[in-house]
Order: structure tokens, then C-alpha cells, then sequence
């Protein structure tokens, strides 16, 4: 036992330097080896997006979301809020307040609204959220987004801004009695966007121009409608192009540029309808025909333009000019 | 003994019997009954490597095709769009030191994701103006250059001289707001201490994938600025469209 004892001290005075070095060289590399410190990432996701539903007064229906945690850490807070359609793309404006006459709660045993919760990197969690319509709910429709917030943290700097990130899941609910919806809308703008327009001819363009098309639905009725129908072109040849409207729903008291396209996919044409691309010569008519699902009313409109080789005419007439003095001037030179 | 074990084989044989259950939509010129088909056995198994997602109870559940066309029918459809994702880069922003003259930005970046076309708007708002902890010394919000190059809530202008004092932000990416012409163009946030309403930053009707923005935020203080932490809070909301 003693033997080994003195081996062990001999051990320790004969490489007690090279040992002091390795211990060094070890919390060395701890200290360098610090991991970077990412930034607060929010990265919240939603599905359903959207829900749309008829109820009747007295029911209640329980929709079921998945919120997922897709960042860092982060107190996530849901509430509802009323909303309310802007512009004609589509936009909404999120009215803070109670969200009478309908009742919301969420059904989770260990989670409320308006009531924070803790959310870890890549947690599921599902919110059961019911929705009550009482006995007494006027008929109509009610806009409503389910928003999840997350809470912002402290920052230790003189100058800094904390973000809040909110995700928000729209539900639009139709009250109704008896099943029986007031589907109506209207017309409100059918018509090309014209680059001249000229007395006795209407909407002039050239003939390589893009002809933009803008067709504007207003919602008249007391429920959300959902327009269908096509956007045909007809040429003063016969020719003719149909386009598919893309059904979009629009709210109550508010109107809503439609797209249209071929495939019947969403294009990238920004504040028009439909963009028509070409060689177009003579006069065209556009036609559209709108209905609101089996059984509503059918809308028309019809819309024209015509398209002459404009910049080709001022070209060749330029270059006609031109000739025409070089000529001139040729024969000057030439007559004794 | 018999009569018993009789009952018990014949009440078996009618639990295990059990018919299917089939849906069925029903209509009439006023009304549709949609009876859906129940999507039972749903689950998602996964391990290291995998991520699988399983459904059951679809009837003619595949993707069809025609001229035109594409119906993709079935629960796994449905399961596998991909939600609505809002991301912000950093949720803490630093914008330095108090330097008076000394124009001090950062950056951060937004993400929206939609599964299949959808439609959806970014809208930010500040719980104030940038202010010390007791709210008695405030950053105003910018004006930009001012006069002719003043801006608002809804419209950017050039930002760029020294003399020019407050807080905003200029954005570039996808589907901003057409204003902000140049990296100097800048506005104010909407201020939602004050009611003012919170102004779409991001919009667009066509989502297919993902759709990112940067926002720089910037600050420029006068030497008159009393020395403090400033801070405040901005509120991105990001909401599908219906």
C-alpha cells in the first residue's frame, strides 16, 4: 500500500508540469469553445386557417386547431377578436373587444383564453375551441379571428424594441334559423382599365398592349357569398377565350376584386382581374357570367375595347416622313 | 350451463357484427345535408429519420386529374396542407447606445408561409413611442426629412438626413407596401397607445410557398435626448384572408 502511495507522488513530481499544461490547455478550451447565442426566433404555425361554417341559434360546435411552437421558447396568449373586411383585396381589421353575441371558451383542462401558457421549441398543442350560439342570436353573419400572441421579452439595452408576434385563424359563421341563407350580390365594376379612351370608339389600346381587366363583386346580401362563373373574350372573328373565376369569399358590406385565369389558378396580375396578353386587332367583347352556387341568381356583364397597331402606325408613318424628304431632297439635287 | 353459453356465443355474435356506417349528402333546392365520412384512426408515428402520418375512413380518397383540372380528395390531402406559419427573426432588438446624430438600425426578419394558394396580411402597430421606463422622456416617431419629405403611417419618405430625429422603419422583400421605393424610404409605426390602427405591411392574394420580408428599424437622436433606456413593443399581426 505504501509502495503505491510513493509510486502515485512520484507519478504526480514527474509529470506534475506536463499535467498543469493539460488542465490549462482543457479550460482553454471551454473558454473558446463558447456556442453561439441565436437570436429569440418567434415561429408560430396555425392550421386550420380558416373556418366557415352555418350554425343555428342554441348550437354549439367544437373546432379543434394546432398551434406549433416552431421557434424558441416562447408564453403564447389565445383570445378572439371581432373582424372587419377593408379594401377590395381581401384585407381585414381586427376589432379588439367582447365578441358578443357569440360565446367562445376554449374545452383544454389546463388552458383558457386569455390566459397565458408556455410553449417549448417544437410543442404541439391542440386548442379545443367551442363555440356557443345562443338561443337569442340575431340571424346573419359573424367574423371572428382566433389569435394566438406571443408575449414579448425584456431587452438589457439603452435603445431596443421587443417584437410580438400574433398569428390569427379567421371563422366566419352564418347564423341562421331554418337553413335558408340571403345569398346577393352585385356587380359593382366590369370593365377594362383603358390606356385611351376616345369618343365614339370607348376603350382604345394598342394592339401589343396588356389589356388589364378588373371585375369588382359587392356582397348586397346578409350572408357571405362566394362567386363562380367565367370571363370570356370574343374576338370580331369569332375567336374565344374563357377564363375561370377563382371563388373567393366575400363578406357582408364589403366588395372584392375577383381573379380570373385560364387554369383556374391564382396568377400574379396585382389590381386587375385578369390580364390579357397578345396581338389583339379590331374590336373585342368581354362577357361574364357570375352565379353564387345550385340555385342563386345569375349575374351578366359585358364590357368591349378595341385594339389598333397604334406604335406600329406612328412608326411606319415616321419612317414614311422621312422617305418622303429624303426623297424630296434627292430630287432637288438631281432637277438641273 | 348450456342455455347460458348459448346467449353468451349469440350476444357476441352481434357484437362483433356490427354493419358499416355509411355518409350520405343529402339535398334540396333549399338545403344541403353534407355527411361527411369519419376520419377515424388518425395518427402521427414518428421516430428519428421519419415523420409518418397515417388517416383512415376516406372513401375515393386520391388525386384526380383532368383537362384543366386537380381534385386532391381524402383526409391525407386535407392533413398535409401545410398551415398558415408567421416567423419574426429576433424577438429582441437592439438598436445600441444612445449616440445623438448617429442614425442606429436593425433588422429583422419576416416569414410567412401558406399551404396550397392562400391569401394573407402582415400588420404592425407600437405599444407607443420608443420611451424611458417611467414614460417621461420619449423618441418621437420620425417625420422623415420632413416638408416635402414627410411621412406618415401610410406613406414613406426619404430619411436620410443627420437633423432629422424620431423612429421608424423601412421594409423590402416580398409583397410590401409600393411606397417604400428606396432602403431611405421610412415611416412611422401606427401608434396603438393612440388608437391610430395597425397598417398592413405585408400583403399579397397569392401565397404558394413562403413569402419573406426585411424590416430595418432605425433611430436617430438630437444631443438634446435625455440619456435613459428607451424601449417599446412592436405588435406584427399576421392573419390568413377568408
Amino acid at each position: 500500500m505504501k509502495l503505491e502511495t510513493c509510486n502515485l507522488k512520484h507519478f504526480f513530481r514527474k509529470y506534475s508540469k506536463f499535467l498543469v499544461l493539460s488542465f490549462m490547455i482543457y479550460v482553454s478550451c471551454f473558454m473558446f469553445h463558447v456556442s453561439f447565442i441565436h437570436a429569440q426566433e418567434i415561429n408560430l404555425s396555425v392550421a386550420p386557417p380558416l373556418i366557415k361554417t352555418i350554425i343555428k341559434p342554441g348550437k354549439t360546435i367544437l373546432i379543434g386547431y394546432k398551434l406549433q411552437n416552431l421557434g424558441d421558447p416562447v408564453i403564447v396568449t389565445t383570445r378572439v377578436a371581432g373582424l372587419i373586411p377593408i379594401g377590395n383585396n381581401g384585407g381585414l381589421r381586427i376589432e379588439n373587444g367582447p365578441t358578443d353575441p357569440i360565446l367562445f371558451n376554449l374545452d383544454n383542462a389546463e388552458l383558457k383564453l386569455n390566459q397565458p401558457f408556455l410553449m417549448k421549441s417544437a410543442q404541439q398543442q391542440q386548442l379545443l375551441v367551442r363555440i356557443k350560439v345562443p338561443d337569442q342570436t340575431p340571424e346573419g353573419d359573424y367574423y371572428y379571428t382566433l389569435l394566438n400572441e406571443t408575449k414579448p421579452s425584456q431587452s438589457d439595452s439603452e435603445l431596443s424594441t421587443s417584437t410580438k408576434a400574433t398569428i390569427g385563424s379567421n371563422i366566419l359563421l352564418t347564423v341562421t334559423k331554418s337553413g335558408k341563407t340571403d345569398i346577393n350580390g352585385k356587380i359593382a365594376f366590369f370593365d377594362v382599365v383603358p390606356r385611351f379612351k376616345l369618343p365614339f370608339f370607348g376603350n382604345v389600346f394598342d394592339s401589343s398592349d396588356k389589356i388589364p381587366v378588373r371585375l369588382f363583386i359587392v356582397n348586397v346580401g346578409h350572408n357571405v357569398i362566394t362567386p363562380e362563373g367565367t370571363i370570356n373574350l370574343i374576338g370580331n372573328f369569332g375567336e374565344k377565350a374563357t377564363f375561370n373565376i377563382i371563388p373567393k369569399n366575400i363578406l357582408i358590406n364589403s366588395q372584392r376584386i375577383m381573379e380570373a385565369s385560364t387554369s383556374g389558378q391564382m396568377t400574379d396580375q396585382a389590381d386587375s382581374s385578369l390580364l390579357l396578353s397578345g396581338f389583339f386587332l379590331g374590336h373585342y367583347k368581354l362577357a361574364t357570367t357570375i352565379n353564387f352556387g345550385p340555385g342563386t341568381q345569375t349575374l351578366f356583364g359585358q364590357a368591349s375595347f378595341i385594339a389598333f397597331p397604334i406604335k406600329l402606325v406612328i412608326v411606319l408613318t415616321f419612317v414614311l416622313f422621312i422617305v418622303f424628304i429624303l426623297l424630296k431632297q434627292y430630287k432637288k439635287q438631281t432637277l438641273p | 350451463m348450456v342455455y347460458t353459453s348459448c346467449f353468451l356465443i349469440y350476444a357476441l355474435c352481434f357484437m362483433f357484427h356490427a354493419s358499416g356506417t355509411h355518409a350520405l349528402n343529402m339535398d334540396s333546392q333549399q338545403y344541403r345535408i353534407q355527411g361527411g365520412n369519419i376520419n377515424i384512426g388518425a395518427k402521427d408515428s414518428t421516430s428519428q429519420t421519419f415523420n409518418l402520418s397515417t388517416t383512415l375512413g376516406q372513401t375515393a380518397a386520391s388525386q384526380f386529374e383532368a383537362q384543366g383540372y386537380l381534385i386532391k380528395a381524402g383526409f391525407q390531402y386535407i392533413h398535409s396542407i401545410i398551415p398558415f406559419t408567421f416567423a419574426v427573426s429576433n424577438g429582441q432588438i437592439s438598436l445600441g447606445n444612445i449616440k445623438p446624430n448617429t442614425p442606429s438600425k436593425a433588422t429583422v426578419k419576416l416569414t410567412v408561409s401558406f399551404g396550397g394558394a392562400g391569401e394573407y396580411q402582415v400588420s404592425a402597430a407600437e405599444n407607443g413611442p420608443l420611451r424611458t421606463l417611467d414614460g417621461t422622456n420619449i423618441i418621437p416617431d420620425t417625420q422623415c426629412n420632413g416638408e416635402s419629405e414627410k411621412c406618415t403611417e401610410i406613406k414613406a419618405a426619404r430619411w436620410n438626413s443627420q437633423k432629422a430625429y424620431g423612429f421608424g422603419y423601412s421594409i423590402k422583400g416580398d409583397d410590401i407596401p409600393s411606397d417604400f421605393i428606396s432602403p431611405d424610404h421610412y415611416r412611422p409605426f401606427a401608434d396603438g397607445l393612440q388608437n391610430e390602427k395597425p397598417v398592413i405591411i405585408m400583403q399579397s392574394d397569392n401565397v404558394i410557398k413562403k413569402r419573406e420580408s426585411e424590416i430595418t428599424f432605425k433611430t436617430n437622436i438630437s444631443r438634446s435626448q435625455q440619456i435613459g433606456i428607451y424601449q417599446t413593443i412592436i405588435n406584427f399581426v399576421a392573419i390568413p384572408s377568408f
